[in-house]
């Protein structure tokens, strides 16, 4: 019995350092995806010149096609755009995404904000604008993950063995 | 006889907000519609073939900017070219005019913002209007380059669009190669290139392009036996058809006059009529809703 529960203890001590370790790469895996998706959205905004409903559905970045699929589900069933965006990126969240944080949600629906309703011009520095922030949010992500993710993983093991060891 | 579009309902509806859309559903069991015109703050005003009527919804700012948003289907960088000359079209071939705030840069329009007047205007195929015209514009079954003159709002266009498609069918005449040249997308009502209007099957449309620069492309490209452009106003307009004309091409074309007198005193229909090239000049006389048709020149 002693055995089992040491057992379990050590694996479930494990199991919360690696799951901390991977909810920050997941973090930086969605900042990586938004930025792809966002920097393709304005290569397609500038060639195809298409409605953006129609453009949100060829995104097909693995992470936040959801995002973009319900976004464009909103459009299309007559919700306003800011609405439709917000709707999105908070049923993103509520779905237990990979990893939108409330930092990342924020760079979101400031995006958003701004999606659609101004020339082409005005759409691009929109574009700009996200992606920069983005960017600098990927970095701290990428530098996070660097310093605590191996970090949280030692914890967990560490963590685990002395666990395992107290109830032995 | 002109077959409105009866699909308008299912077609428009998506692009109103809700309560401004059964005002103009109820508002509409009067007559047949034509026009819904939106301004800010004022009362919607619906335009029949017969007489008008404003409804008891009014326009408010946030309905105005709804509206826009919808009718660019939420993407205003998509209709920038549109709305840099202050019109929309829609799937079904409809149109919507704007009005608002213009920003100027260089002598054009820059940009169109705070946009407060809109005028929704019903796609119509009128299929038998040229059914006068035709004799008249046609010798041996070869189409003779023509003008129609009328006073806006007669159905200069709507004639256009009948002789392109008849001509392209051949219709009473051998089918002829027939292009347009539709620089406000009025003739064809084309909607991402695609005629939303039946303008025949040897029709090729050019969309959105300045007249002068289409004629002269068509002419080029599309070996057309018909070129039909609408609305020549200026200088270069009445110089393109001139040359396609000299080319051996038909055109067929209309402008804005009230009389054969009224167009002569306008530089660019000055020098269509003097040019040589036309063989026909008609105008269209509107009473009720019959438009007749008699040669002036």
């Amino acid at each position: 019995m002693r055995i089992f529960l040491a057992f379990l203890f050590f694996a479930v001590c494990v199991y919360i350092g690696y799951a901390k370790s991977s909810g920050l790469k997941r973090d930086m895996a969605a900042a990586e995806a938004a930025i792809k998706d966002v920097v393709q959205l304005g290569v397609l905004m500038d060639y195809r010149l298409l409605p953006i409903g129609e453009l949100a559905t060829s995104l097909r970045e693995p992470g936040l096609a959801a995002l973009w699929d319900a976004f464009a589900a909103g459009l299309a069933g007559g919700t306003p755009l800011e609405a439709a965006w917000s709707e999105a990126v908070k049923l993103e969240k509520s779905r237990g995404g990979p990893g939108l944080s409330s930092e990342l949600q924020d760079i979101l629906l400031d995006f958003g904000a701004g999606l659609g309703n101004s020339d082409l011009k005005s759409q691009k520095k929109n574009i700009d604008c996200a992606v920069v922030c983005l960017n600098r949010y990927a970095e701290e992500r990428r530098e996070h993950l660097r310093q605590k993710g191996r970090v949280y993983r030692t914890l967990g093991v560490l963590g685990g063995l002395a666990a395992a060891i107290l109830v032995w | 006889m002109c077959g409105f579009s009866e699909g308008w309902r299912g077609a428009l509806e998506a692009f109103f907000p809700a309560a401004m859309w059964q005002g103009i559903v109820s508002g509409a069991e009067r007559g047949r519609l034509e026009e819904i015109r939106v301004r800010a703050g004022r009362r919607v005003q619906l335009v029949f073939g017969e007489g008008e009527a404003l409804t008891d919804i009014t326009a408010s700012d946030a309905d105005c900017k709804l509206l826009l948003e919808n009718l660019c289907e939420h993407s205003l960088y998509a209709r920038e070219e549109e709305l840099r000359s202050c019109f929309i079209t829609l799937p079904g071939g409809h149109r919507v005019g704007l009005c608002g705030r213009a920003y100027m840069e260089q002598g054009g329009l820059k940009r169109l913002s705070y946009v407060t007047g809109f005028n929704l205007r019903i796609a119509r195929a009128c299929e038998n209007s040229a059914d006068s015209v035709m004799p008249l514009i046609t010798e041996n079954g070869w189409p003779l380059s023509t003008l129609l003159i009328s006073r806006p709002g007669v159905g200069k266009t709507t004639m256009l669009r009948d002789i392109a498609r008849r001509f392209s069918y051949g219709m009473g005449v051998p089918p002829r190669r027939v292009c347009i040249a539709d620089e406000r997308s009025e003739i064809a009502g084309a909607y991402r290139g695609v005629p939303m209007l039946d303008v025949g099957p040897r029709t090729d449309v050019l969309d959105g392009c300045p007249k002068d620069v289409a004629m002269r492309l068509l002419l080029r490209t599309m070996s057309p036996e018909v070129i039909i452009t609408d609305e020549i106003g200026t200088e270069a307009d009445a110089a393109a058809v001139l040359d396609a004309s000299g080319g051996g091409v038909t055109v067929i074309s209309s402008a804005h006059a009230a009389d054969i007198a009224d167009a002569r005193r306008r530089s660019a229909l000055r020098l269509l009529l003097e040019g040589g090239y036309l063989s026909r000049v008609l105008l269209l006389e509107r009473e009720r809703e019959l438009v007749t048709v008699r040669p002036v020149a």
